[in-house]
């Protein structure tokens, strides 16, 4: 029997070769990783450490294949689109009808990250007139232009309102360089006035009713736009079917979460269960697929804690994570520095929390959206994360500051002030560049420090 | 009378006095706190000094404990109301604007929200206007706005614009015949530091005709119909804000290229002068094509590197500009 070990890239060669003796089944977009940075340019990959389960190697081949994947579609005449910012409601919507696949540009914010720099995405959105002040997601409006990445979809899809500057800015440079964008309102979501009538949103936010029937109103015009487009119709059959398939992923996550995230020891590292939950907002562009990759990550799961397995000692800091970082190793250090998740925020909860199946279906997509992290207060989000701190038994929380991002100027303030005056843990604001190498002592320093306070906490 | 703060165009004045209350527009104090690092690094400077003067609005004469009144206009003041609410709880209003127009529903949304602050305002000691009021406080309004763009100068700080935009006019020479390079001004909302911006271009020779900076004296909502007025002021006032003044935040924005691209040629502007607050994404971005529609050059002044290096950089930039355009 196998045991969980993290591993470097040439030591994944090797493993490669081991499972493939042992009768490894893969599916088409499987192979060695080694391949995705020599031939694919994913230069990243040798500097992390990545979990040797088979079921791993598959999450990591959805993740890194991507591209060829959707580029493949196109060839095949799928409808391809291209839905920026909402994170997890215009693609289920996408996603119920035939031949048509969702993806977010957005995801190029990685791209810098995983190529370290040499794919020359930031560079390129410089001269597009869109800069370092402001978020890596301008790594989205670069790949539109020189098509060397993702294929330029057919149709582009961008919510706005109550989002991040930096995505309505960059969004609106898309549209003015040559690739329409249809764009949808999201407003702020706001508490109910005394009396109002409101309704509980996934997550445990409240809304009021006529916040929800505007944003179902705006989701109207999204299913008008794809029908259009596509020249199907998106029935509520349709899309009552597409939050069926998107329940599934969402469960699937939620299990693997649960058993992740509290299991002694830790059975998946902090690295691949971040690109887990990710898998939830368009599902890497193959649905099915990331069904069989989460069902193959929760069976190696369950393995791993009835067996002992995992990852990290008895004493690791439990950690609750916010944002994703831009650099994925933040994840490996993390661990390095002898921490653990316990718990997560990365700006898409609502794409985790199950949508509701007891009301009409634009009904529970308009709940969904208007249920996101980033559409309400800070504060409000601050007091969610509260909660699953306390339910995680959380000893720290960290706040991953996206650079630029216009939103994360003053989240950590809010959150820290929260965390730390609501439930006495400490806090730690850390800014996370693309490729974080340059800041690994100071981070690492951070982090340690983080995991010592965090310790010492326990003993006192 | 209680006075109700608010720093965005989109917040209908009229609305606001309409309910017995003082409209002002919010000039937050000139300290540079955001330049400081700390756990606000990276917000919006305009932003912060908003949050730091609404936390002692004494200094700036809003009284002991105004009302304000912040918008979603921009994601950073969006997230400055959520810190302020924390402090003063119920003392801030956030007005959601929708960035879309495509849409009714947009408009109709616009509209329950100044609905929704009229409520607030009268839980907050204000009186529930009569249609006869709305009107009258909208005809007041654009009256003083018509006078104004007649060349009437208002007597005292107006509540209708910036009133550091008012006195950029006279810095600036907006009247002052036909000598100098005429320019514009676009960007965010003006500080009072930033009339250093004023004397640099009057001492390079030029004058400024048009400001379409947020707040600014040319960016104000369209002139009431007389016959709608009277008919449905509230409507009226939906119209002439929402339906008719653009915003750098509009999706799609090209109302705003239109309208600044418009105006340059109106008012014969041989260049414009972009203000923008650092972190500010949406002006920003918008630069590079707003330099492909505006006709005329553009010259982007990052308003808080400017001013941190002292005036001599920025009369540097400014007179360089002014000297190129007599060139062509």
């Amino acid at each position: 029997m196998d045991t969980a070990e993290k591993l470097t890239l040439a030591q994944w060669d090797e493993r490669y070769r081991t499972l493939c003796h042992a009768g490894l089944r893969e599916p088409d977009y499987g192979g060695p990783l080694r391949r995705h940075a020599d031939r694919g340019g994913d230069r990243r990959l040798l500097r992390l450490r990545m979990d040797n389960s088979a079921a791993a190697l598959r999450l990591w081949n959805l993740l890194l294949s991507e591209e060829d994947r959707l580029h493949r579609a196109r060839a095949e005449g799928k409808f391809l689109v291209g839905t920026m910012k909402d994170l997890g409601t215009v693609p289920v919507m996408a996603y119920a009808l035939d031949n048509t696949v969702a993806f977010y540009p957005d995801g190029a914010w990685w791209t810098p990250c995983l190529m370290e720099h040499n794919e020359g995405l930031l560079a390129l959105a410089d001269r597009l007139g869109v800069d370092d002040s402001f978020c890596p997601v301008r790594a989205m409006l670069a790949a539109l232009v020189d098509e060397k990445h993702f294929p330029v979809p057919d149709t582009l899809v961008c919510s706005v309102g109550a989002t991040c500057d930096d995505v309505a800015a960059i969004a609106q440079r898309i549209d003015e360089l040559g690739f329409p964008v249809f764009w949808w309102e999201i407003p702020h979501r706001r508490a109910p006035e005394p009396g109002e009538p409101s309704v509980e949103l996934p997550g445990g936010y409240r809304a009021p009713l006529d916040q929800v029937a505007f944003v179902r109103g705006e989701l109207d015009r999204v299913r008008r736009h794809l029908e259009q487009r596509t020249g199907q119709s998106l029935d509520d059959a349709r899309l009552a079917a597409g939050i069926a398939r998107a329940n599934q992923v969402r469960r699937l996550i939620g299990r693997l979460r649960h058993f992740a995230y509290s299991g002694e020891p830790s059975p998946l590292p902090a690295l691949e269960m971040m690109i887990a939950e990710i898998l939830s907002i368009h599902y890497c562009s193959d649905w099915a697929e990331t069904v069989a990759v989460l069902e193959d990550l929760l069976d190696e799961v369950r393995r791993r804690l009835v067996s002992g397995d995992g990852y990290g000692s008895p004493d690791a800091a439990r950690v609750y994570w916010v944002n994703p970082p831009a650099d994925l190793r933040a994840m490996n250090l993390l661990e390095e520095c002898g921490g653990r998740l316990c718990g997560t925020d990365y700006m898409m909860a609502h794409a985790i929390d199950p949508l509701p199946e007891d009301v009409p279906p634009l009904e529970a997509l308009a709940r969904a959206a208007l249920a996101d992290p980033m559409v309400g207060s800070t504060a409000e989000r601050a007091e969610r994360i509260c909660r699953e701190a306390v339910q995680c038994g959380a000893e720290a929380v960290v706040v991953s500051r996206i650079p630029g991002a216009s939103h994360c100027a003053s989240e950590s303030f809010v959150v820290a002030k929260k965390v730390e005056g609501r439930l006495g843990l400490p806090v730690l604001d850390l800014e996370i560049p693309p490729v974080l190498d340059a800041l690994e002592p100071t981070l690492r320093t951070r982090l340690e420090a983080l995991v010592e306070t965090a310790g010492n906490r326990r003993h006192a | 009378m209680k006075t109700v703060a608010y720093c965005h165009p989109l917040v209908p004045s009229e609305w606001i006095e309409s309910h017995g209350l003082r409209a002002a527009w919010l000039v937050p104090h000139d300290v540079e706190a955001a330049a400081e690092a700390g756990p606000l690094t990276g917000t919006c400077p305009f932003a912060r000094a908003v949050g730091d003067t609404l936390a002692s609005p004494d200094e700036v004469g809003l009284g002991a404990e105004p009302l304000a009144v912040l918008t979603t206009t921009c994601d950073q003041m969006r997230r400055m109301s959520g810190i302020l609410d924390e402090t003063r709880p119920g003392d801030v209003f956030l007005l959601n604007v929708p960035s879309t127009r495509q849409s009714p529903a947009s408009r109709e949304y616009y509209a329950n929200e100044l609905r929704r602050l009229g409520r607030w305002l009268v839980a907050r000691g204000g009186q529930s206007p009569s249609a006869e009021r709305l009107a009258n406080a909208m005809r007041r309004q654009d009256a003083a706005r018509e006078a104004f763009r007649r060349g009437e100068r208002p007597a005292d700080a107006p509540t209708w614009c910036n009133p550091v935009a008012m006195e950029f006019t006279v810095e600036a020479g907006r009247n002052g015949g036909a000598d100098g390079v005429v320019l514009g001004l676009i960007g965010g909302p003006l500080r009072r530091r930033d009339l250093a911006v004023a004397r640099c271009v009057r001492a390079a020779g030029g004058r400024i005709v048009l400001d379409a900076t947020t707040g600014g004296v040319d960016l104000l909502p369209a002139a009431f119909d007389p016959t709608t007025l009277a008919r449905d002021p509230f409507d009226e006032l939906v119209r002439a804000y929402f339906d008719e003044l653009p915003a750098v935040f509009d999706r799609p924005n090209d109302r705003l290229h239109a309208w600044i691209a418009r105006r340059v040629a109106e008012r014969g502007v041989r260049g414009l002068l972009c203000l923008r607050h650092v972190w500010c994404d949406l002006w920003h971005a918008a630069l590079p094509r707003l330099k492909e529609t505006a006709g005329v050059p553009i010259l982007d002044i990052d308003l808080g590197d400017e001013l941190r290096g002292g005036e001599s950089r920025l009369a540097e930039r400014i007179e360089a500009m002014i000297e190129s355009l007599r060139q062509d």
